[in-house]
Parts: structure tokens; sequence; C-alpha cells
């Protein structure tokens, strides 16, 4: 029962935020904060899927680059094979979940420096290959882009997709479904198996958990969830460069996103993470040299105090309740916490084996 | 006490010539033991004689550097250790390597991996047989811990519990992979009294279950007392093998343990 | 025959900045466990303060030279004080540092913009001339680069194998708790090497800068490459990193000339294939670390 409240507690909240979110248009008119809040949601979904990689003890720092991969396959098929956004949408996701298996299926063997260096020098390559392919426009990149075909609703008319409005709803639901997807998946044993490689791969292994097959699968999953999102990022931008994708700054910030939110919140974190940076950078949009630098700060001030993301603020209240209570409770009955695992494991993973 | 023993009982599981290198270090040296079916083996001996890569190797953490390791006639040897856990042997660690920041329940639910079923998709659309399979798991694990006395403390935060009652959690995890030769790592280091016999009971339930044992420990008077067999390990050798009674008599077995300084019988 | 020649030669140069480079890297991955991304940024900080020295107080190169070294030493203690002193023990201490690393290259990168200006910047004029032999343009810049790079590498492994220092790193390296043990404080180590670490990037900065030309996308440049190197000769040895740097510089400098760009990628290529065969590196001995 108290499973089943939790669980719809969870819900309500997270449809509380997207409804607030749906409405946002209608007082904001202002097409430039539409453009923010549209690249906030393409930020914090990359954020979401370096969480998910982290789960299972991956850290990854090309996460950009499949999300250029998604990005150049979609813009690719719909101007040289000229089709719609609707096809490219799903078949760009296949196509960059292909390019991570094999490419995970090379890498994902031990998840320590070797892993972190072949992902940093794959974002580097990413950006190399691309710009010295003329087919793929090299360094100018792929412009002309198109937008959308219409939907056609019959009697209710069509939806074009010609405003900045348009592509915010799209991107909206984009962003719901990714979030209802990545929570299904932790709560799925799949999910399961990850968090159990994520606390202890040895631990887990003697209990029968395949360590690599798992860890490629949120490999692709995650990289798979990036290419979709870098697909509508190339036909809501229009025109796409490869720099765009590169491991400075644009990984780093996917990393920085989820680092102060905090990685034990698998969805609100990354949200949090990008929503205070752009918010930042809208602050000291006067002087961009020095804004960097304040953000490269605050990194480290988070990192080094609250390691555990900003999030973490809130569960102080709660940690002093239980260090309070902890000398008279009396056999430790105070410290029970009744985490059931059909909870999204979001504040499991935070806090591994010490 | 009775020997469950017999000449006729089939291995389960068979050493055959194993050695194992770490470098230019001979942890394990063309070893070679069987383990009978449902019976409690003990393999013992001082100190760094190797006991502890003994485990490794049968369970697959470290490949062999020679020789084969058979279980129930299959050759395993090169296996990969969650295949390994798949085919039936499980394994319980020496330190206290769980998932420390889980509930004890979730401890051993995690250990059904490889009982669950159904496909990812279905439980990504809350399909009602998923459910249905993680409440019968769930309850499943709950069996375990009351049948291992750890009931009571089962929303507990892991890395709260007393040493004795994680050791036992990491028992319970081997249990939930549903093995048939479970592997111990020295259950009852730093237990108390209290404690150990409660362990000794709890091994010998299992044992009576229909499970296989075998187990490195250093407490000679528990392992005296629970073990059908034993294996004695020096320098990676076998010294001598066979019931605790010539254990404990054999001149190379004591000769062994004085040399370095250790009591026979401690505890 | 003389273009081979001429490759060669360029590419020992660049490879012996590679392998200072590399050797500071392996010492703070192997002993301190950090991975530690800002590197390729105290390297430019390194190339930028000499050139700062130089030109704007008219000081001997050397002077330059000495004022980046301990600049960038100060950098690395105050960098490890700071922050990464406290992140020793917690419990995701992997995902924290590396992200802590990140922090700062950012601040570094971008600092250099704000302090220096983006305009290109070189040395003119430290050492000129230049002669042929056998076909082979040699400047002396350059030579005075190798020759330095050979100096600086044999005092490193003097450290690194003869003095207490070297030896209380490696001992930190195999085991910090068991070096602990022996009466060894693993924090001491760690800042030390992290300050020497930096120093060494820092160096190698200001020994390039003489040579050629330097540009605020230095840093992140050649990081990978330098990763790169680390994992070829073995994330844990010293040698490996001598060995690695001098193949990649070869491979960079032939791959430059015929195939431009794109060398990176073969370079890549190659040294996929070799960890693939030996995870451990060429030189190395543990399988992994971190994590």
């Amino acid at each position: 029962m108290k499973n089943l409240l939790l669980g719809h507690r969870r819900l309500i909240g997270f449809i509380v935020l997207a409804v607030f979110f749906a409405l946002v248009p209608l007082w904001v008119d202002s097409p430039y904060y539409i453009d923010l809040l549209i690249v906030l949601m393409i930020n914090a979904v990359l954020a979401m899927t370096f969480v998910m990689l982290l789960r299972t003890g991956l850290i990854s720092l090309c996460v950009a680059a499949f999300w250029g991969i998604g990005a150049y396959s979609s813009a690719v098929l719909s101007l040289k094979a000229g089709l719609s956004f609707w096809a490219c949408l799903p078949l760009s996701t296949i196509i960059t979940a292909v390019a991570a298996l094999i490419i995970g299926y090379v890498i994902i063997r031990n998840a320590g420096f070797t892993f972190v260096i072949m992902t940093t020098v794959l974002a580097m390559l990413f950006v190399t290959v691309v710009g010295n392919i003329q087919w793929l426009g090299a360094y100018n990149g792929i412009s002309n882009i198109p937008a959308p075909d219409p939907i056609d609703l019959g009697a209710l008319g069509s939806i074009v997709f010609d405003s900045k409005v348009d592509f915010f709803y799209l991107g909206l639901i984009l962003f719901v479904i990714v979030i209802l997807v990545i929570n299904a998946f932790y709560a799925s044993w799949a999910g399961r198996a990850w968090n159990a490689i994520g606390l202890n791969p040895r631990l887990a292994q003697s209990m029968g958990v395949n360590v690599f097959r798992y860890r490629l699968m949120s490999f692709v999953v995650g990289c798979a969830i990036a290419g979709l999102m870098g697909s509508f990022y190339a036909h809501y931008q229009t025109f796409i460069i490869p720099t765009a994708f590169n491991l400075f700054p644009k990984t780093i910030y996917i990393q920085v996103f989820a680092v102060l939110g905090g990685v034990g919140y698998a969805t609100l974190g990354p949200i949090v993470g990008a929503g205070l940076l752009s918010l930042f950078n809208e602050l000291f949009s006067g002087f961009e040299e020095y804004s960097i630098i304040i953000v490269g700060v605050l990194v480290l001030v988070v990192v080094v105090f609250l390691p555990r993301g900003l999030l973490s603020l809130g569960e102080i209240p709660a940690r002093i309740r239980d260090w309070r209570s902890r000398p008279g409770g009396g056999g430790g009955s105070s410290t029970k916490v009744a985490r059931e695992p059909d909870t999204p494991p979001g504040e499991a993973a935070g806090s591994g084996s010490p | 006490m009775i020997s469950r023993t017999t000449p006729d009982t089939k291995d389960i599981l068979r050493v055959d010539d194993v050695s194992k290198h770490f470098g230019g270090l001979i942890a394990v040296d063309h070893l070679s033991f069987e383990v009978r079916e449902s019976e409690i083996l003990g393999i013992i001996g001082p100190n760094g004689a190797g006991k502890s890569t003994v485990l490794g190797v049968i369970s697959g953490f470290y490949p062999a550097t020679r020789g084969r390791v058979f279980f129930e006639g299959r050759d395993i040897t090169g296996l990969k250790s969650h295949q390994i856990v798949q085919l039936g042997i499980g394994r319980q660690f020496q330190s206290s390597t769980l998932f420390m920041s889980l509930s004890v329940l979730d401890n051993v639910f995690y250990g059904f991996h490889l009982s669950y079923r159904t496909a990812v998709w279905k439980r990504l659309l809350r399909w009602p047989s998923a459910l249905r399979e993680e409440r019968e798991l769930k309850a499943r694990g709950e069996e375990i811990l009351r049948r291992m006395g750890l009931e009571p403390v089962k929303n507990e935060i892991t890395k709260n519990l007393p040493h004795g009652h994680q050791r036992i959690l990491g028992v319970c995890i081997a249990l939930a992979t549903n093995p048939k030769l479970l592997l111990l790592d020295e259950p009852m280091t730093g237990m108390n009294q209290t404690e150990i016999a409660t362990m000794l009971d709890l091994v010998r339930g299992i044992r009576d279950s229909g499970m296989t044992i075998a187990m490195i420990e250093h407490n000679m008077t528990a392992v005296m007392n629970l073990c059908d067999r034993i294996v004695v390990i020096d320098h990676g050798q076998k010294i001598a093998e066979g019931l605790p009674k010539e254990i404990q008599d054999n001149e190379q077995v004591i000769e062994a343990y004085l040399g370095k300084d250790e009591l026979l019988l401690d505890g | 025959m003389s273009v081979i020649m001429q490759l060669a030669f360029d590419g020992l140069t660049i490879g012996l900045i590679y392998v200072i480079l590399a050797a500071g890297l392996v010492l703070i991955l192997s002993v301190t466990e950090i991975f530690f991304v800002a590197y390729g940024q105290f390297y430019m900080w390194g190339a930028y303060i000499t050139w700062y020295v130089v030109d704007r107080f008219q000081l001997n190169y050397f002077a330059g030279l000495a004022v980046a070294i301990v600049a960038t030493l100060v950098f690395g203690l105050a960098g490890y004080l700071l922050i990464f002193m406290r992140m020793q023990r917690m419990e995701n201490r992997f995902l924290i540092t590396i992200t802590g690393a990140l922090g700062i290259s950012l601040i570094l990168a971008q600092a250099v913009l704000v302090v220096f200006g983006t305009q290109p910047k070189s040395i003119p004029g430290v050492f000129t001339g230049a002669f042929d032999v056998g076909g082979v343009h040699i400047e002396v810049k350059k030579l005075a680069l190798i020759g330095m790079g050979i100096l600086v590498t044999l005092a490193l492994f003097w450290i690194y194998e003869r003095t207490r220092v070297g030896r209380a790193m490696r001992a930190v390296a195999l085991n910090a708790d068991v070096a602990a043990l022996y009466g060894i404080n693993p924090r001491f180590v760690y800042l030390l090497t992290m300050g020497i670490g930096c120093a060494l990037a820092g160096l190698a900065g200001g020994l390039l800068a003489p040579a050629y030309n330097l540009s605020s996308g230095m840093g992140n440049n050649v990081i990978a490459s330098v990763l790169l190197m680390t994992m070829l000769g073995g994330m844990d040895s010293l040698l490996g990193a001598v060995v690695g740097g001098l193949i990649v510089g070869q491979i960079l400098s032939f791959g430059q000339y015929y195939t431009g760009q794109m060398s990176v990628v073969y370079l890549f290529l190659f040294i996929g294939l070799v960890i693939y065969f030996r995870p451990n590196g060429l030189l190395g001995h543990r399988t992994d670390m971190g994590v």
C-alpha cells in the first residue's frame, strides 16, 4: 500500500511538472526563452543518459558524440535520401543504437580508466572524422535541414511546424516519453541488474549477472536516447556543425549538469542541473568571457562541498532526524528504510558501498 | 557423529590438477580433490595457503593456469563467473562485499537475477505477469530470510547490520541464486560463540535441504564439528585429506600449523 | 629518403614533448588514481607563462621556463590541497574527481583567453639558426628542445628510481594502504605527485614555446593524444610513457604528412589494436584502475 502511494506521489509530481511545462508558452511569448527551454530539455535528456551509464559504473565522455551521430544520420537521411522527419527520427535512433552496440562491444571491457580514455578519444575522433568528410560538409556542417512535415488531423486541420512553440511541444512530448522509458527501465529487472553492477560488480557477477552484457545494454539504450535527441536537435536547429558535438565543452557540460543536480537523482537531477546552468548563463549573459570561469568555480564548489549534488540538500532534514533518533532508537529501528526495489533507484545509486 | 559420505556417492565437483600462478607467485600448485554430493567439505590450511584462490578458480573469478574443474561431469574450466553461477555453484564472499546501501531484503531480492524470466518490455508496460513474478520473488526472498533468521531485520539498511548478520546475509544472497553447490568463504570469521553456534545450525540446515557445501574456515572447532570430510592445503598443495578425526591426528597437518605459529584448536 | 629522415626528426622533437607530458600524466594516474582531464590546460599555461615572461618582461627564456615550472607546480599543489584532498575518501570518488578536473579544465581554458587574448603567440629568436645534415633541415630550436627533453626524462627517471621520494611514489602506486603501514604518508605523496605532474606539464609547455606557435586550443588538442600514449605504454609504467610518447610522436609526424588531420584516426586504430592484444599496454602491469 505504501509502495502504491509512493509510486503515485512520484507520478503525480511528474504530471504536475509536465503540465506546468506545457503551459509555459501561454505566458512566455518570447521565442528566445522558448528556445532556451527547448535546449534545456535536450541537455537534461543527455545528462539523463550520462546518469544511466553511470548506473552501471561507466563514465562516458562521449555522450555528445552519439548525440551527434543521431543528428548527422537524421540530417543525411532527410537531405540525401529525402525521408520525412517522422521516418528519420526512429531510423536515426536505430542507427545510433547500432553504432553504440558496435563501439560498446569493443570498448566495454573494463569500466575504469581505459573506458573513460576510450570515450574521451572517441568524442574527439567524431569531430575530426566528420570534419574531414566532404560529403558531410566537413567543418562547415550541414544546413537547410527541413522541419518536420505537417501532421494532418483531417477535419481539425493540421499541425504545421513553423514556430518555436510547435517545436517546444514536440520536444516536450519526446521529453516526457524519454523520461517514462528511462524510469521504466530502472524499475525493470534490467535496471536492477544495472544498479547491482554499479554498487558492486563482483557481487553482481556472483549473482549470475552478465556484467558485460548489462553494461552494453545500458550503453546502447543510453546512446540511442541521445541519438533520438540528436535527430530532434538537427531538425529544430536546421543546421549542424561537427564542433557542436565536441568533448570540450559539450560533454563536459553534460556531466556538469548531472553532477550539479546530483547523480543519485536519475531524472530530476539532470533537469535541475541543466536548468540551473541555463539560468546562470542568463544572469551572466553580459560578460560571457567570465561566465565559463564562474561555472567552473561553481562546479568545484558543488563537487567539494556537496558531492551528492544540489538535490541532496533536500535530504539534510531527514539525515538530522535520523542522526538524532539513533542514540535513543534502540535496536537501530530508527534507521529503517522501506525502500522498495520498485521505486526507480534514484536515491540509491549515489550512495555506493563505502 | 556419523559421516554421511559413503564411497559410492558420486562427485558433484572435481578439481583436477589445478594450478594458479600470480606472476611469479604460485598460489595453488597441482591441486586435486573432489566434493561429493550432499556432504560438507571443509578446506583448511594456514594463512596464505591458497584456499581462497581455490574457491576463486572454482567460481571463475580467476582463470586457472593449469588443470581442469568439472561440475556434475561437465568441464567448467574457463567459464565466466556468471556462467558458473548459472550452472549451480553459488558463492559467499569472504569480506563483506554486500550492497551496503540497500535494505537486507533488497540484497536477497537482487540475488534472484537468474530466476527472473519476464522480458524487459513486459515490465516497461507493467504487464500483470511481470508484477506477479516480482511479488513471488520477493516472497521467496522473505522465505530465505526467515529460514536464516534474518526476518526481523529485513528492512534494515545493510551497513547498519552487526557483522554476524552481514555474514549470514552473504549466505542468503548465495542461496537466492539457487545453487546445487554452495561455496562458503570463512563464514564464521569475527563471530562470537553464540553467532558461531547459529551459523553451524544454519549450515547444517542448508545441507539437510539437499545442497552440497564446500567451505573454507579458520575456526577448527567449528570445522571439526561440522564437516564430513576435510582437505588440508599448505603452500597451494594438498597435504592431507580425510575424516575430521584422521586430520586431527595427522602429523603433517600439525606440523604445517605449528610451523606457522598458529594454534590448531582455537576458539 | 630525406623526407623520411626529416619526418623522423620532427617526430622526435614533438615526441619528446609527448614523453614529458605522458610521464607526468602516468605519475598522476598511477599514484593518485585521479583521471586528470585538466592536464592539457597545465601544458598550455606553461607555454603561455613562458611566453608572457619573455615577451613582457624581456627576460631570458630560461627565466621564463623557471617561472612556468614554479607557477604550474603551485597550481597543481593548490589544486590538490583545495579540491582533490577532500575527495580521496568519498564514496563515488572516481566520478567526483573527474568532475573536479573538468571544472578546473573549464576555468583554466577560459582564463587563458581572458588573460592573454585569442591571438596565437610565439617566442622568436631564442634559439636561432639551422643547418642541413644529409638533406635533413635541422633547426637549432628543435635541437635544443630534443636535448632538454632527454635531460628532463633522465632526471625524472633518476628521481623515480633512485630517490626516497620516488620510492614512496612507487609504493603508493602499488598499494596506498600497504605503503601507509611502512610509514609513508599517502596524502603527502599524492600532493607531491600532483605538483610534480603538473610541473612536468608546465615544463613541456615551456619547452615547446620557442619552437612552435601557441594557441588557446592547444591544451584541449593535446589531451587525447597524451591519454592514448599512456594507454599504449601502460598506465602505470614510466618507461611505457617514454616508449608510448616516442611512438606516438613518429606516427603523428608521418601521419600528418601523408594523411593530414586523419592521422589521429589511424593513431587511434593502431593503439586500439595494441590494447586489444595487450590490455595493460606495452609495458604496464595493472589491468585497470579507477572505479
